[in-house]
C-alpha cells in the first residue's frame, strides 16, 4: 500500500513557451508562441519502488496561426507549409519521462507529436527544475525535419531560396501543481 | 545561324552565372531584404521552376535580336556599345514593366530596385558578348 504509484497533477502556467528554430539559406529564424493560454493538465504517474521512468498523460495544444517568427513572410509562410489552415494545431503529448527527484538535467522523455495531421513518436531530452515543490520546470527540445511530418521546407525561386529541412523545437513548461492525488492507478495515455 | 547559336549560348551561360552571382551577393549582403522572397506573392518552388530557370536564356535571344537589328546605331568601344545596350534595355524594356510591377503587386521598392540592377548587369554582359561576337 505505501509502495502503491500515485499520481500527480500538474497545470501548465502561462508563463510556459515553445519556440521553433530553423534556418534559410538567407537567416535565421525562430518562431516562438510567447503565451500558453490552454489550461492542459499533466498528469504524472510516480512509483516510490525503482528509478523508472515517471508515465505522463497530458500535454499542449497550440494554434500553429499563434506562431511569430517575427518577419512577416517567413511567419506567413511557414504557417502555409505547416498547413496551418487545414490542421491549424500542434499538439505535443507528453508520454513518460525519465526518473527525477529535484533538478535534473539531461533527462530523456518519449512525446508524440502532431503536425499537419500526422502523429510522430519521438525522445525528447529535458531539464527538470524542481525547487519548490508545488512548481515543476520542465525544458525540452528535440531536432526535427518537416519531412517527418510530410512536409516540404518553404523553397523560392526555383529552391534558390530555400528553407532548411532542420527544425528544432523548443519547449519550457511551467508546470504548478494543482494536489497530491495518491494511491490513484496510472492514467491512461490515449 | 551557328553564329547566333553561339553568341545566344554563350550569352545564356553567362547571364546564368551572373544571375545566381548576383542573387547571392544580394543574399549576403541584404539578407533581410532578401527574406521578402518567402512572400507568398512569390511561386513556391515546383513544376514552373523551369519558367525561372530559363529567364537568362529568353533574355540572350531577345537581347540578340535587338543586337542584330539594331547593331548599326551603336558606335564606339565595345564597353560603350555594351553600356548604350544596358542603358536602352533599363530605360525602354526594365523601367515601364518594373513601374507597372510595383504598383500592381505587393513588393518593396528596394526589392524592384535589385531587379533594375540585376537587368542592367546582364544586358551589359550581354550587350559585351554579341558585341564582341558579332559586331
Amino acid at each position: 500500500m505505501f509502495n502503491a504509484p500515485y499520481t500527480e497533477k500538474w497545470v501548465i502556467e502561462r508563463g510556459s513557451n515553445l519556440c521553433i528554430e530553423g534556418r534559410s539559406n538567407i537567416n535565421s529564424f525562430r518562431c516562438d508562441i510567447k503565451e500558453y493560454l490552454q489550461p492542459d493538465t499533466i498528469y504524472v504517474t510516480k512509483d516510490r519502488q525503482g528509478m523508472k521512468p515517471f508515465p505522463v498523460n497530458g500535454g499542449l495544444t497550440i494554434d500553429i496561426k499563434r506562431f511569430d517568427c517575427h518577419q512577416k513572410h517567413i511567419t506567413n509562410d511557414l504557417r502555409k507549409t505547416l498547413k496551418a489552415d487545414e490542421q491549424p494545431q500542434l499538439k505535443i503529448r507528453l508520454l513518460d519521462i525519465g526518473y527525477y527527484n529535484g533538478n535534473a538535467n539531461n533527462i530523456r522523455g518519449w512525446v508524440s507529436i502532431e503536425l499537419a495531421g500526422i502523429t510522430k513518436k519521438t525522445v525528447v531530452d529535458y531539464q527538470v527544475k524542481h525547487d519548490q515543490p508545488d512548481l515543476l520546470l520542465l525544458n525540452g527540445s528535440r531536432q526535427l525535419k518537416f519531412s517527418d511530418f510530410g512536409l516540404q521546407p518553404p523553397q523560392k525561386l526555383a529552391g534558390l531560396i530555400k528553407v532548411e529541412e532542420e527544425l528544432t523545437v523548443k519547449f519550457q513548461l511551467v508546470l504548478r501543481a494543482l494536489k497530491a492525488d495518491t494511491n490513484r492507478l496510472v492514467p491512461k495515455n490515449d | 545561324m551557328k553564329k547566333v547559336i553561339v553568341a545566344v549560348a554563350i550569352s545564356t551561360l553567362v547571364l546564368s552565372i551572373l544571375g545566381i552571382t548576383m542573387l547571392y551577393g544580394a543574399i549576403y549582403f541584404l539578407p533581410e531584404l532578401m527574406e521578402e522572397y518567402f512572400s507568398p506573392v512569390f511561386r513556391p518552388a515546383g513544376k514552373n521552376d523551369w519558367l525561372f530557370l530559363v529567364h537568362p536564356l529568353i533574355l540572350s535571344i531577345a537581347l540578340k535580336w535587338f543586337w542584330e537589328r539594331y547593331k548599326s546605331i551603336f558606335s564606339g568601344p565595345l564597353l560603350l556599345k555594351a553600356i548604350e545596350v544596358a542603358l536602352v534595355y533599363g530605360i525602354v524594356s526594365q523601367v515601364p514593366v518594373l513601374w507597372l510591377t510595383f504598383g500592381a503587386i505587393d513588393i518593396s521598392l528596394p526589392m524592384i530596385g535589385t531587379w533594375l540592377v540585376y537587368g542592367l548587369v546582364q544586358s551589359f554582359a550581354a550587350g559585351l558578348v554579341f558585341a564582341k561576337l558579332n559586331p
